[in-house]
Order: C-alpha cells, then sequence, then structure tokens
C-alpha cells in the first residue's frame, strides 16, 4: 500500500497513456461496440482519476523523465506521443472514416508521424541494432500497406479491412515498441 | 533531464499535436462534404516516403 501510495502518480501516467494508446486503436477500427466498451473504461477512468487529480482525457499528465542513461522510458515517451495525438476525439475519427479519401490521408499523416518520432529518437541513440532491425522491418511493411491503400483509394476501389487491420497491427507494434535501448 | 532529451520530447509533443490539428481539420472538411483531392492524398503519400527516408537517414548519424 505504501509502495502504491508514492507511486500513484506514475501509476496515473501509464494507465492514461494505455487508456490514449487503446482509443487510437478504437478510433483507427471502425467498430461502433469497441467504441462503446472503451467508452464505459473511459468514465470509470476519469472518475478514479478526478479523486487523484489528473484529468485523463488528455492522457499523460506528466513528462517522463528520459535520458540516455534511463533508456527504458523510451516506450512511455513514444505513448506520451500517442496520447497527445488522442484528444482530437473520437467523433473526429468517425467523421473520417466516412470518407475513404480523409481516412486514407488520416494514415498516411499518422504513419508518418511515428516514423519521423521514431527516426528522432534513433538519432539520440535510444535503439539497439535488433531494435532498429525490427523497427525497421514495420516501417517497411506499413509503407508497404500504405501504398496499396493509397493506389486503391484514388482508383476509387474500396480499401479491404484486412489492409486496415494489418496497418492498425503495424502502427500499434511501433507504437508499443518497448525494446528500443535496451 | 538532459537538453537532447528535452529536445526529442518537445519534437515528439510537436508530432503529436500536429497529427491531431491535421485530424481535426480534415474532420471538419469531412462534416462541410468537401473532397479531398487526388493531389492531397499523393502529398500524403509524399509524407510518408518522407518520413521513411528520414527513418533511413536517421541511422547513417551513429
Amino acid at each position: 500500500m505504501e509502495w502504491l501510495t508514492n507511486h500513484y502518480v506514475e501509476i496515473f501516467a501509464i494507465i492514461g497513456a494505455v487508456y490514449s494508446l487503446a482509443r487510437l486503436i478504437v478510433n483507427l477500427t471502425p467498430t461502433p461496440a469497441d467504441n462503446a466498451a472503451l467508452d464505459n473504461v473511459a468514465g470509470f477512468l476519469k472518475v478514479v482519476g478526478k479523486v487523484f487529480g489528473f484529468d485523463l482525457t488528455q492522457g499523460v499528465n506528466i513528462l517522463p523523465v528520459y535520458t540516455k542513461k534511463n533508456k527504458g522510458n523510451v516506450t512511455v515517451v513514444l505513448l506520451l506521443f500517442i496520447a497527445l495525438m488522442v484528444p482530437v476525439g473520437c467523433a473526429t475519427y468517425q467523421d473520417i472514416h466516412k470518407d475513404p479519401r480523409a481516412e486514407c490521408v488520416a494514415a498516411q499523416e499518422t504513419f508518418a508521424a511515428i516514423v519521423r518520432s521514431l527516426a528522432a529518437m534513433r538519432k539520440e541513440g535510444v535503439f539497439n541494432e535488433t531494435s532498429v532491425e525490427k523497427i525497421s522491418i514495420l516501417i517497411s511493411a506499413g509503407r508497404d500497406v500504405l501504398d496499396d491503400w493509397h493506389a486503391n483509394v484514388l482508383a476509387e476501389i474500396p480499401v479491404d479491412t484486412v489492409s486496415k487491420s494489418m496497418f492498425q497491427s503495424i502502427i500499434s507494434k511501433l507504437a508499443l515498441y518497448e525494446k528500443g535501448g535496451r | 533531464m538532459d537538453a537532447s532529451s528535452m529536445i526529442l520530447i518537445l519534437d515528439l509533443i510537436c508530432e503529436g499535436v500536429g497529427v491531431a490539428a491535421k485530424h481535426a481539420e480534415l474532420a471538419r472538411r469531412v462534416r462541410m462534404g468537401d473532397i479531398i483531392t487526388d493531389e492531397e492524398i499523393k502529398e500524403a503519400r509524399q509524407e510518408v516516403a518522407e518520413a521513411v527516408n528520414q527513418w533511413e537517414e536517421s541511422g547513417k548519424d551513429q
């Protein structure tokens, strides 16, 4: 119990980040059932968060300490990035999903932003060689999926759900990448 | 926290806020019934290509 009271700030930061990541993934998946389920979780987290003075709708409320000596925090830093993307809100993504062209642009912009962030982290020496190799494979796969998606949208061919699922899987793996720098 | 770590975190925040703003604008345009042009889709693809290039270049500084 003492540990809990000493570390509740970090615990809520992680819960906020995980919730925000889940929100991003759910928002990229046009399934109302998922959204409804997460909204229930959100309601609970918001109530609990307010008790401790946090607003979990804004994701992480503290900046994690990241130094070259403490590279294990890289996951939290990346989740912070994701968390900051998410406050746009569920309704926004529902609107974007209504238009395949907007959805394609949003997917490409999200992917590009995550890749740019990973590049910045790589420059700082966050990732070891194995991690770089694995991330490179994911980035290459993501680019291939987006190339097909892009071509289909321009040709006005509906994008199949398998491609979207693959893209979501790649994004979530990149975002959750936690072996970096270890 | 050293300066490079702070800059890295600010970079990540800027990326996140930037994408969020773009998505909000996209959603607004969808609601207004605007057409997303082929040019805009191609620009987004170019953005992906540039980001992948940045990832590849970032390894050369090591």
